[in-house]
């Protein structure tokens, strides 16, 4: 055990906080620091200025164009775009990219690896269904094949930037034999594929970023299909395994809670009782504190060894992530005070140039509360996370 | 960075394992606060014979010149066994006490009896049993006969009745500096206090007891005391860890064991959930330990104290956390005085209450952070 960053993490860190913050254009970095949504052109630009530099895709190998990064160096430049007011990278290119590398065939990799690193190619997720959400293996979606491609029906919910995407990487039911994730398939497909609808769903804060997805009788080559049919399963869990560092939100946080600071000293500069200053100011440190504490749960977790029963696993990362997300978000929305009642959704989807009433930031504060809400159910939820935490650890600790 | 032990570090947790499983270290309930102290001094003189007193002390001084991070792992297993030898008073405390004295006389002096675990030194600061602050301090040196000599009165020395030496907190018209004290001073009256835990505490009365040099200069007196029990408070919390570890373990045990409704009650979702809670919050106080030991280095003293804070308020706070859910999830056993659980939730809640609770330590991490 050695507590201490080596000498060339400390020259990485350094070196990429200061890059980053060169780096984020100001507009965009305006619009995150006033809590506004982004658009997909904000998305796009940045990513593209990530590509210029060669960091455009942090999680991949050499070989395939990344640069390279240790796990820890990974964790240092999310934190360094999220502290810079960058737009959080498309989780997807970490997903679908090492997918692609892994099981794809050299056809698949040399059609759909080079779209995504400047979004050429912007991929969703097809993975939850209106009957099937936690209990994702009962997915019902089918997949039958005829001749060479497969015919598409059913329903994906809840599909993130679906309405911006040209592809989808999803899980698709071939088979009704033997246990319900023996029979699911791992299919990309194209948005543009006739038969395919997607409807938009509005978020509590009014926001449009998930979607419902129809398929009716859409026709996909079986040439898409990623390691074979019916082994659909391993490459989801292989995906989720992929976004292990993402899901502590540790940058996003640490975002949110400089946002906090930064509202703190607003509210002392309009005159706020003390009393409030100090509830707010106390709370802002106990969620401080915790952030301290998750962010090296993360560096133990990225240190373990593949196996070690020992380490803390994925799950707790998940569920303090979740939690530090929810308690900053609702501390913004507290601090943001009877400026809540108010609320422009244009401004804050960033639609036209109008400045809400009392400005951007409280416009947004009640809003981001809302917006985090999802923040326990995206990626497993916090119920599922303790379930999986219980089986892991308590055999274990019983044999102690 | 890394988390996995090294060789030295693995044999090190070893060696601690099996002291506590063999010399059947546990923290007793002792009507006597004589019999309790006898039995953990001749323990800890055994474990310093392994070196573990002298763990923190610098090579140069005769030391192991291990850091904190070895002291965290060391007070972890003792807290795991509940064992009763002063190793975070009487060790590192002390250890780090003497070794930021610029005088050489007293360094020479007194190290070798601390890393012999002879001389056993605890420190007398609390004047207060309202608040824990290190710096409000109304004991004072006076001049009597020509000699200097110390008067006030000590509240709840921690390991106070097994002490040789108080390592005594003092007001000057400089600043605060600390002296130490002999236990057998005859101007010294030790009166000792029952522990929550069990362990025996003393409460100090000083009239006139006779002072050496101090330890440090009036201007640095506070700063070091900070620095020795910050040191301290990051040991403590390794053993918080310790207990929590145990607690943890017996509810896993009992979860999957005791039957109602027909089944073993580990297989209810409530109580899995409440475990894995249990789990992921030891899990982050051990994060925030791990934390704290590396900020021990720094340079920097607001940044340590602010990093040690915020390390000793997860463990109060999520130690109690670990305490709750283990009654709870042993129901009528949990509270029953008896079973060994009773034993760690009494030490976890002494930790707790020892150099600083989740509030005072809450409060000085928003004093170090705030303008930053």
């Amino acid at each position: 055990m050695d507590l201490n960053l080596s000498s060339a993490d400390i020259a990485f860190r350094d070196m990429i906080r200061g890059e980053i913050a060169l780096m984020v254009p100001e507009d965009i970095k305006a619009r995150v620091e006033n809590l506004q949504h982004l658009r997909k052109e904000d998305y796009v630009r940045w990513q593209s200025i990530l590509d210029q530099r060669g960091w455009a895709t942090p999680a991949w190998p050499v070989e395939f164009g990344g640069p390279g990064w240790s796990p820890m160096q990974r964790v240092f430049f999310e934190e360094a775009c999220f502290m810079a007011g960058a737009p959080r990278q498309i989780p997807h290119i970490n997903m679908i990219g090492p997918v692609l590398q892994t099981f794809g065939t050299d056809e698949q990799k040399r059609r759909y690896l080079p779209g995504i690193p400047t979004l050429r190619d912007w991929w969703c997720q097809g993975y939850s269904e209106p009957g099937s959400g936690s209990d994702l293996a009962s997915l019902r979606t089918r997949a039958v094949r005829d001749g060479d491609r497969y015919i598409i029906n059913g329903q994906k919910i809840w599909t993130t930037w679906a309405h911006w995407s040209n592809h989808m990487f999803c899980l698709v039911r071939t088979s009704d034999a033997g246990r319900p994730q023996e029979g699911i398939t791992f299919l990309l497909l194209k948005m543009d594929t006739p038969g395919l609808t997607v409807r938009p769903i509005h978020s509590l804060d009014g926001a449009h970023d998930v979607n419902e997805v129809f398929f009716d009788d859409v026709a996909v080559p079986i040439e898409n299909v990623i390691l074979g049919e019916n082994q659909g399963w391993t490459v989801a869990k292989f995906l989720l395994n992929a976004e292990r560092t993402e899901i502590a939100g540790v940058g996003q946080s640490k975002r949110m809670l400089q946002f906090a600071r930064r509202l703190l000293a607003e509210l002392t500069e309009a005159g706020v009782s003390s009393a409030r200053l100090d509830a707010f100011r106390s709370r802002i440190a106990g969620i401080a504190i915790d952030l301290k504490a998750h962010e090296w749960t993360l560096m133990r977790v990225i240190d373990a060894k593949p196996g070690d029963p020992k380490a803390p696993s994925a799950s707790f990362l998940k569920l303090c992530g979740t939690d530090l997300l929810e308690r900053v978000s609702t501390l913004l929305m507290d601090m943001g005070g009877p400026a809540g009642l108010a609320y422009d959704m244009d401004a804050r989807n960033g639609h036209g140039d109008d400045v809400p009433p009392y400005g951007h930031v409280l416009n947004g504060t009640a809003a981001t509360f809302l917006e985090y809400r999802k923040s326990g159910l995206v990626g497993g939820t916090t119920e599922i996370q303790k379930n999986l935490i219980y089986r892991e650890t308590v055999i274990r600790w019983a044999a102690q | 960075m890394n988390f996995d032990l090294s060789d030295d570090q693995r044999a090190l947790v070893d060696t601690v394992e099996k002291f506590a499983r063999s010399a059947d270290a546990r923290r007793q309930v002792t009507s006597s606060a004589q019999a309790a102290t006898e039995g953990a001094a001749a323990r800890w003189e055994q474990m310093a014979e392994l070196g573990l007193a002298a763990l923190v002390i610098a090579e140069d001084n005769g030391g192991m010149g291990l850091g904190v991070a070895e002291a965290v792992l060391v007070s972890e297993i003792l807290g795991q066994f509940l064992a009763q030898e002063p190793f975070v008073t009487a060790g590192v405390l002390a250890s780090k006490l003497l070794e930021q004295s610029p005088s050489e006389e007293l360094r020479a002096k007194y190290l070798p009896g601390v890393a012999e675990g002879r001389v056993r030194i605890a420190l007398a600061s609390d004047e207060s049993v309202h608040e824990f602050d290190l710096a409000s301090v109304t004991t004072h040196t006076e001049d009597r006969d020509g000699r200097t000599v110390i008067s006030g009165r000590k509240e709840l020395v921690i390991d106070g009745a097994m002490a040789t030496h108080f390592a005594v907190t003092v007001q000057e018209a400089n600043g605060l500096n600390v002296f130490l004290v002999a236990a057998d001073d005859p101007n010294l009256m030790v009166t000792p206090v029952r522990g929550l835990d069990g362990g025996w505490m003393a409460r100090l009365d000083l009239d006139g007891a006779g002072a050496e040099e101090p330890l440090f200069d009036a201007e640095t007196g506070l700063s070091s005391l900070e620095c020795a029990v910050d040191h301290a408070t990051v040991a403590i919390c390794g053993e918080a860890l310790g207990l929590a570890n145990r607690m943890i373990a017996l509810t896993a045990g009992y979860l999957q064991t005791r039957q109602q409704f027909g089944k073993a009650i580990g297989t209810f979702q409530a109580l899995q959930h409440r475990f894995a809670e249990m789990v992921t919050l030891a899990e982050q106080a051990r994060s925030g330990t791990l934390m704290a030991a590396a900020a021990l280095g720094n340079d920097d003293p607001e940044r340590r104290k602010a990093d040690v804070s915020a390390a000793k308020s997860l463990v109060c706070r999520h130690g109690r956390a670990v305490v709750e859910g283990a009654i709870q999830l042993h129901g009528g056993i949990g509270i029953t005085d008896e079973y060994e659980l009773s034993r760690y939730v009494r030490r976890m809640i002494e930790i707790e209450k020892t150099w600083g609770d989740e509030l005072y330590h809450e409060a000085r991490f928003v004093r170090m952070t705030e303008g930053r």
